[in-house]
């Protein structure tokens, strides 16, 4: 959970203008704190065709402090780390049908459809698979049905979710985009946003320079593997791997992306994929479903959704990329 | 081994009359050391160009002669802020430096510092 003092700590990295030498390089205005697991930054940009004033920019900064705090209480919402958060409650229910609120109605909708566009890849129902691959609890032979296994229903009073006991939902793998996508909106009256989701990022941007996007190597470095260059324009660009989350349990390579063919992990030969799209939601599934198929079937399923571009790091370290990637690129 | 038989008019000139091959020698040492001096004054004065941050890509000397002044020619200079070119000279602008990025922010997997 963030705390005030988190949020007070407005920070402006080294890497972005600040305004007064500001040529719509970057944004006005960053907002930065600990969230989701890693660090969620609002970057906000003012009109590009006036030189920013002092109280445009501390509203700017107010702004920014409010989504936040939104983004902080969907993430208590749907954190499955979280005892009180409406997902653990639902993974919690012995019943059949339990009713759940808005924030989770929406993403378990966006799930669903994320399942039929990565061809079952993106699956929200492998949390018992996922607590296996991580050595908590045993292995289990049963195969994942998908979203087939469980329902949502609509009524007067709410919404609700029936599936058959034992099955507990994981987020894990939609949530960050979606909430970027969804904090993203929150930000309809600047010309400019960026929400960063821990690396996941929901784009924003408004007519002038071009904005530039690294995108860091599997080992992290310092040297990214490329960078885009995104005129003005609507993105989502997203990045899953599995070099940084990557443990061992009983002398095996594990890591958190699990494939439902085979309820372990996935272990074909793309070890990161990064996906630009017209959403972060949508930048988010394709990534990991691209690292999850191997990367002869990511490049026909980005090319079918056509994605903006694409950049898949095997494990052998070739650099892949769909076709209309170059045009992108820095 | 064959043996060459002078000319008769010349038979009757004696040995002191030939000339004495000492002026010759230091006339030609001379005419060397100034050859020399000319090639070396060019040397030098190529060098001087360049250390004057001329950074000339050519610079051509003519071939210099005893008696005639050593000329320099500048075709190509890249001239830095304040420096002006020498007459005759073209002047080539240096490559232009890659445009200035300024990354936004950075696409990683999750979880790294």
């Amino acid at each position: 959970m963030i705390s005030a003092a988190d949020v007070a700590q407005d920070h402006v990295p080294s890497l972005t203008v600040p305004p007064a030498t500001n040529g719509r390089d970057g944004p006005d205005v960053t907002v930065e704190a600990q969230l989701m697991g890693g660090r969620v930054a609002i970057h906000l940009g003012l009109d590009p065709a006036a030189a920013p004033r002092s109280g445009d920019v501390v509203r700017a900064r107010a702004d920014a402090r409010a989504i936040l705090h939104r983004l902080e209480a969907w993430t208590r919402r749907l954190s499955r780390h979280r005892t009180e958060s409406d997902l653990s409650r639902l993974n919690a229910d012995p019943n059949a049908e339990v009713a759940i609120g808005p924030t989770l109605t929406a993403i378990l909708d966006w799930s669903r459809a994320a399942e039929t566009r990565t061809d079952g890849l993106a699956d929200v129902t492998l949390l018992e698979a996922r607590l296996a691959a991580e050595g908590l609890v045993e292995a289990s032979s049963r195969r994942s049905s998908g979203s087939r296994a469980w329902s949502l229903r609509r009524g007067p009073r709410g919404a609700s979710v029936q599936r058959p006991a034992g099955l507990r939902f994981d987020l894990d793998g939609v949530a960050k985009g979606w909430l970027a996508d969804r904090a993203l909106a929150l930000a309809e009256g600047y010309p400019s946003a960026i929400i960063d989701a821990d690396g996941d990022l929901a784009i924003r941007h408004a007519s002038g320079r071009p904005w530039h996007f690294a995108v860091d190597g599997p080992d992290g470095g310092s040297t990214p593997l490329a960078v885009l260059r995104l005129p003005a324009g609507r993105y989502g660009l997203a990045t899953s791997g599995t070099s940084v989350h990557r443990w061992q349990v009983a002398g095996q390579a594990r890591h958190h992306l699990i494939d439902p063919r085979t309820g372990r992990s996935a272990d074909r030969d793309v070890m990161q994929a990064t996906v630009l799209a017209v959403s972060a939601r949508q930048a988010e599934v394709l990534a990991k479903a691209a690292l999850i198929a191997g990367s002869a079937a990511a490049l026909r399923l980005l090319e079918r959704h056509d994605v903006y571009g694409a950049l898949l790091v095997t494990i052998d370290g070739a650099l892949l990329a769909t076709p209309g990637t170059l045009s992108w690129l820095a | 081994m064959t043996e060459r038989t002078r000319p008769a008019a010349r038979a009757t000139v004696t040995p002191k009359s030939r000339p004495d091959p000492g002026p010759l020698r230091l006339v030609a040492g001379v005419t060397g050391l100034a050859a020399l001096s000319a090639i070396a004054t060019a040397v030098i004065g190529g060098g001087s160009a360049a250390a004057n941050g001329v950074g000339g890509q050519a610079v051509a000397a003519e071939a210099p002669g005893p008696s005639t002044p050593v000329q320099h020619v500048t075709r190509y200079v890249q001239l830095k802020p304040g420096q002006t070119a020498p007459p005759q000279a073209t002047v080539t602008q240096q490559p232009a430096p890659p445009p200035r990025v300024v990354v936004v922010t950075t696409t990683h997997q999750s979880g790294l510092p």
